[in-house]
């Protein structure tokens, strides 16, 4: 018998999240950047914006173009024929952000305007 | 590792209150990685990791002590800390990660074994005590065993909480007594181990002197650019230390005159005095002694 065999271990911790319908606003040099990287295939690939634990402020933004999980537990908004989602967890940080797209070498990319953030990290990557 | 001459001259056994978490998944180790103040990413089987949990202001939320038990990840922190630590743990996991967070405190509790000699009880139960080490928990039964990271003569164990009892009594029937926790506030005072009184929201890592625990080239964790900004200017406010009175050291915050407040976390009387552990201002730290402004008298040593 190991230490991790005995009683008394809880059913899984299930986080305490609000969620709630997303609203995302993108400007015109977000979409346009969003559509780059898409690479003409708008309809299997789906964008997904997160937030995990990390960075200096508490959480991480991510985002990333996947295979569409067709999945209930993410929001599905559509950007001018694009498929954005977000996980029904991540609803409430991520609610009412604005993503812009600097076109930069030097801190460039794409850049969140969070309303939900007490601060944020001055790389911009995170909030809390 | 701090001076341990004043231990009892026998092991003690403390059995202390703690929570302890479990977080299971592939990607556990990734997963804490990026929330904990040290490097978590390249633990081997059986690793230990002594870190914290901080806000994005730098302060402490919990101590966190990992064990690597590889899909597996024990984390033991302070006493009532353990919801908030899981619900921090739990609510960041990313999307497309299968990680699973579980509350363990009442499942595996953690026994301190503590004193001048606490190698020889171990080795009355067969253990090879060549074997313990700070960074590495060594399998023993159904029990962890590691050395504290602050104390050689301080042995941790984690053990199912079925189990905890007869451990403790075959610790005992190899030469070890049991402790009360008032005994275990003496031994924790005069050795710096640190506990809730002193991890906790009102204190920085830096203060604590606890710079090994706070990796500044790790990348971004919640905290690490306060950490860093302190690190770099080499000017904390307070610091830690030890103080002695004949005087009460009640828990609390007192003024100094010409030093200024002074916060005193924990005490205990011990040998016909009081000791107690202590924040003060950086500036008085090299101060032998100093008079609150009720008149009593403290001595103050460094840790």
């Amino acid at each position: 018998m190991g230490i991790m065999d005995g009683d008394g271990f809880s059913l899984p911790v299930v986080a305490q999240v609000e969620v709630v319908d997303v609203d995302i606003s993108f400007t015109d040099s977000a979409k346009a950047a969003m559509r780059a990287e898409f690479q003409g295939d708008e309809v299997s690939r789906v964008l997904i914006i997160s937030a995990q634990s990390g960075g200096c402020s508490g959480y991480l933004y991510d985002m990333r173009i996947v295979e569409d999980p067709k999945d209930e537990i993410f929001q599905r908004l559509d950007v001018e024929g694009m498929d954005v989602l977000v996980h029904n967890k991540d609803s409430a940080l991520l609610n009412g952000i604005t993503i812009d797209f600097k076109d930069s070498l030097m801190g460039g990319g794409f850049q969140i305007e969070n309303p939900n953030a007490d601060r944020a990290c001055g790389c911009g990557q995170s909030f809390g | 590792m701090n001076d341990t001459v004043h231990l009892h001259p026998l092991a003690q056994v403390f059995v202390i209150p703690s929570s302890v978490s479990v977080i299971e998944g592939g990607a556990c180790l990734e997963h804490l990685n990026r929330i904990l103040s040290v490097e978590t990413l390249e633990l081997p089987p059986l690793a230990r990791k002594d870190g914290l949990i901080c806000n994005a202001n730098g302060r402490i939320l919990d101590s966190a002590t990992i064990c690597n038990l590889g899909s597996q990840v024990i984390i033991l922190g302070n006493n009532g800390t353990g919801d908030e630590t899981r619900q921090t743990i739990a609510s960041g996991i990313p999307w497309d990660e299968e990680l699973v967070v579980k509350d363990a405190d009442t499942a595996i509790s953690h026994i301190i074994l503590a004193g001048k000699a606490p190698s020889r009880c171990l080795a009355g139960l067969g253990i090879d005590t060549g074997e313990l080490m700070v960074e590495k928990w060594l399998e023993f039964g159904n029990s962890l065993i590691s050395v504290n990271w602050r104390c050689a003569n301080a042995i941790q164990i984690l053990v199912p909480t079925s189990h905890c009892e007869s451990l403790v009594s075959a610790l005992v029937e190899n030469g070890a007594v049991t402790a009360d926790m008032n005994q275990w506030s003496r031994v924790r005072i005069l050795s710096g181990l640190l506990d809730e009184h002193e991890l906790n929201p009102l204190n920085l890592p830096l203060e604590l002197g606890l710079e090994n625990l706070v990796a500044l080239n790790k990348g971004c964790y919640p905290g690490q650019e306060i950490h860093a900004r302190m690190e770099s200017r080499g000017a904390l406010a307070r610091s830690l230390v030890r103080l002695r009175s004949n005087d009460l050291l009640p828990e609390g915050k007192k003024k100094v005159e010409h030093i200024g407040t002074v916060t005193i976390t924990d005490s205990c009387s011990y040998g016909g005095e009081n000791i107690a552990l202590a924040m003060i201002p950086n500036a008085a730290a090299e101060i032998e002694e100093f008079t609150f402004d009720d008149g009593s008298v403290a001595s103050v040593e460094s840790i």
